[in-house]
């Protein structure tokens, strides 16, 4: 059962991970008409992504806590016996910053649905960027990870 | 509507110092143990209870005064706290994390 969960939580990532991406790189995109395959992956309503992040980002953020003291019963010891300590490290940084992005969520929905559009455009765009790149770095680790040791 | 009533600024605000101050001095509202199912409010030093998880804890740590806080603090005045505090918020929350994982890396 432990595995249909991890999958669930890989699967809602990578959905997290495209809405993420698609606001992450249109809020660094000037506007000019969109002709490139890039330019039109980045040509998206980027407000229009905001609720459906952090919809995302909770329901994985869920899971992966679900799952997370099977990893320290199944996994970190076996991963730690390998001898691959900087391993363990780096999830466990991922979960310090699956918590980072979880805590910034609120003011991050804020500045997308709150405050005018026009205003406070570095900051918008320093959440999303952060919150992208936070995104990218877990489904990474978290793919690596598996890859090194599964939940079964 | 929830937007109205409750500072999302102050939230993460105060769930961010929460969270670094939490995991810097490691003090998690509760431990996980998670072999026996078991919370506990101490740190139980009993091998035969596997190993304890301090995550959930240093979460509840941060969130509890950060959500009283943003229900209590006005609206208003929450939305003074300035945009260039949200720059830094997240890099001191890290490095507190990195500080608490350090030894992986050694």
């Amino acid at each position: 059962m432990i595995a249909f969960w991890t999958i669930l939580h890989g699967i809602i990532a990578i959905g997290l991970l495209g809405a993420m991406t698609h606001q992450g790189l249109t809020v660094w995109r000037k506007p000019a008409p969109a002709q490139l395959f890039v330019d039109r992956f980045r040509a998206i309503p980027a407000v229009r992504f905001a609720n459906a992040i952090v919809v995302l980002y909770v329901l994985t953020f869920a899971l992966g806590a679900y799952i997370y003291p099977t990893f320290v019963l199944d996994v970190k010891g076996a991963v730690a016996d390998y001898g691959m300590r900087k391993t363990i490290g780096i999830f466990q940084l991922k979960e310090h910053i699956a918590v980072i992005g979880l805590g910034m969520l609120p003011v991050y929905w804020h500045f997308w649905r709150s405050v005018p559009l026009t205003v406070s455009i570095p900051t918008r765009r320093f959440l999303t960027t952060f919150l992208m790149l936070a995104v990218w770095w877990n489904l990474v680790v978290g793919h690596v990870l598996n890859n090194v040791r599964g939940l079964t | 509507m929830i937007a109205r009533v409750f500072s999302t600024r102050v939230f993460t605000l105060v769930f961010g110092i929460g969270y670094a101050v939490a995991v810097y001095v490691n003090y998690p509202l509760f431990r996980f143990y998670p072999l026996v199912m078991r919370f506990s409010l101490h740190d139980l030093v009993d091998p035969s209870l596997g190993p304890a998880m301090s995550w959930y804890g240093w979460i509840a740590t941060a969130a509890v005064p950060a959500l009283l806080v943003a229900a209590f603090v006005p609206k208003r005045v929450g939305d003074r706290i300035p945009a260039a505090v949200f720059w830094i918020v997240p890099f001191v929350m890290l490095l507190a994390g990195w500080y608490r994982e350090r030894d992986w890396f050694q």
